[in-house]
């Protein structure tokens, strides 16, 4: 059975990506989380301009297939950096600042609506409450708001994450090499030859790795949920499900 | 020049063209998924012994795998499979699936799992005590689900409906991996010849939010209506 072996043969190969893959993802979550929050406060808050322009790239973000946004940054600012400000080498730049550009800005937009969602879901009167007591905006921000908001934000934002993750597939078209991309490269090497092999073997590790972060946001969501859980019912550990 | 605006303003008759390709894959996507997403949703629901464990089995693998994945699997196994099977058949046919065919299986396959979900949570919301009281008028269950249960479940979906059919539409963009000539594929096919990659793209952009932006307004309005007839029926019920 060719598809065996090529599926044997093509499994090390593709956990020999998943490092760099991790850390591009790394930092596609820790950009897009700090930006979807910039987003989120802007879009909260009165500045006319800003929120307008926010709100239409938001929804340009939101309403484009992930791939054209990958294709227009990668074209996009090559030719800027190249024919605009003269910079011959961004030929040459690696595929991968330009996909995470595109995955920050994308997951960015996302999460800001959820984070949006969020802080709108908290009680006014809690917010009220704490300015009576005397606290400034930011100490509200950071006891009153953020662990209730954070909470609530959890659930959509492990989804995010995960449907991020899926989406990294799509930076073959560019030339990234991660777990597709390495795929389709052993795929174009062997003609073809036990490509069915290769390509369920890149499912399996995609499979693996969404399995293992699932698992990750469940334990998360849980461990944040400690303090609803001081009455301690036998079921506890459900409440993170 | 950076952005070419004369050849993107050339190029939207070619890439609109296209946009039929791009709604037909939609449109395959949106009644076939529904279908199969209502069997998987009724077969876990009522735990039917074989089914509910394929059903779930199949839930398990195609929500943690990308749909690009997918949709490369298919291209390189569903000729070879069926070959085969035309094969065992004793068939003298050669199979030669065109890339629009593909791209449905893997789109369909995909969203398939997506919508089991959809409609699993929202008949999920309608309340048992519904069904109860249907059987006790005498209705068969399949009879209560078709004029009771499903009726009631359709407004509650709406919302994840929407944003599940919106997702496949931005979603069918990756069957120009396949060879398709959707809006993508006419918009790569163009850029082709000049390498305007840049403009052909951006102007596929707008196509894509414009449908994303309709659809959007279409299902806030159908919720509206929804919502109206909640309304109206939510204190007699109470009465």
């Amino acid at each position: 059975m060719k598809g065996l072996e090529a599926f044997a043969a093509s499994f090390p190969k593709l956990i020999s990506v998943l490092p760099s893959t991790f850390l591009l993802f790394l930092c596609t979550v820790c950009i897009g989380i700090t930006l979807g929050l910039v987003f989120a406060v802007v879009r909260l808050s009165r500045h006319k301009i800003l929120n307008a322009v926010l709100r239409v790239f938001i929804s340009f973000e939101r309403g484009t297939p992930l791939i054209i946004q990958i294709l227009i940054i990668y074209f996009g600012l090559r030719a800027l950096f190249v024919q605009g400000f003269g910079v011959q080498g961004a030929v040459r730049w690696s595929p991968a600042i330009f996909a995470l550009i595109a995955y920050s800005l994308n997951l960015a937009s996302f999460l800001s609506e959820t984070f949006r969602g969020a802080y709108l879901s908290i009680d006014r009167g809690q917010i009220e409450a704490a300015q009576s007591i005397g606290m400034d905006r930011q100490l509200i921000f950071r006891r009153v708001i953020l662990p209730q908001g954070a909470r609530i934000a959890l659930p959509g934002m492990g989804n995010l994450l995960l449907d991020e993750f899926k989406a990294l597939s799509l930076a073959f078209s560019i030339g990234l090499v991660e777990i597709m991309g390495r795929g389709q490269g052993l795929a174009n090497a062997s003609r073809g030859v036990g490509a069915v092999g290769i390509y369920a073997a890149v499912a399996l590790v995609f499979w693996i790795v969404c399995f293992l972060l699932d698992k990750l946001f469940v334990w998360i969501e849980w461990y944040l949920s400690k303090d609803l859980r001081v009455l301690g019912t036998s079921g506890g550990k459900t409440a993170g499900k | 020049m950076i952005f070419d605006v004369e050849f993107a303003v050339e190029s939207i008759p070619g890439i609109l063209s296209a946009l039929p390709v791009t709604l037909y894959l939609a449109l395959i996507g949106l009644v076939c998924s529904v279908f199969i997403g209502l069997f998987v949703a009724l077969a876990r629901m009522y735990r039917i012994p074989v089914l509910s464990k394929l059903a779930s089995g199949y839930l398990l693998v195609i929500r943690g795998v990308p749909l690009m994945v997918q949709l490369y699997f298919v291209f390189v196994a569903l000729p070879i499979w069926l070959q085969d099977i035309v094969d065992q058949l004793g068939w003298d046919m050669i199979v030669d699936l065109s890339p629009i065919v593909v791209a449905s299986v893997a789109l369909v396959l995909n969203y398939g799992a997506y919508m089991s979900e959809v409609i699993r949570s929202a008949l999920l919301s309608v309340d048992y005590g519904q069904l109860e009281a249907a059987h006790s008028i005498g209705m068969s269950t399949p009879m209560a689900m078709v004029r009771i249960i499903i009726p009631q479940a359709v407004v509650v979906a709406l919302p994840n409906l929407g944003n599940t059919i919106i997702g496949m539409v931005k979603d069918t963009s990756l069957a120009y991996m396949v060879m398709v000539v959707d809006i993508m594929g006419a918009a790569k096919k163009i850029a082709g010849s000049g390498l305007n990659y840049l403009e052909t793209y951006a102007v596929a952009a707008l196509i894509y939010w414009a449908l994303n932006i309709i659809l959007e307004k279409v299902f806030s309005i159908l919720e509206k209506k929804a919502n109206h007839f909640n309304v109206k029926t939510v204190p007699s019920a109470k009465a």
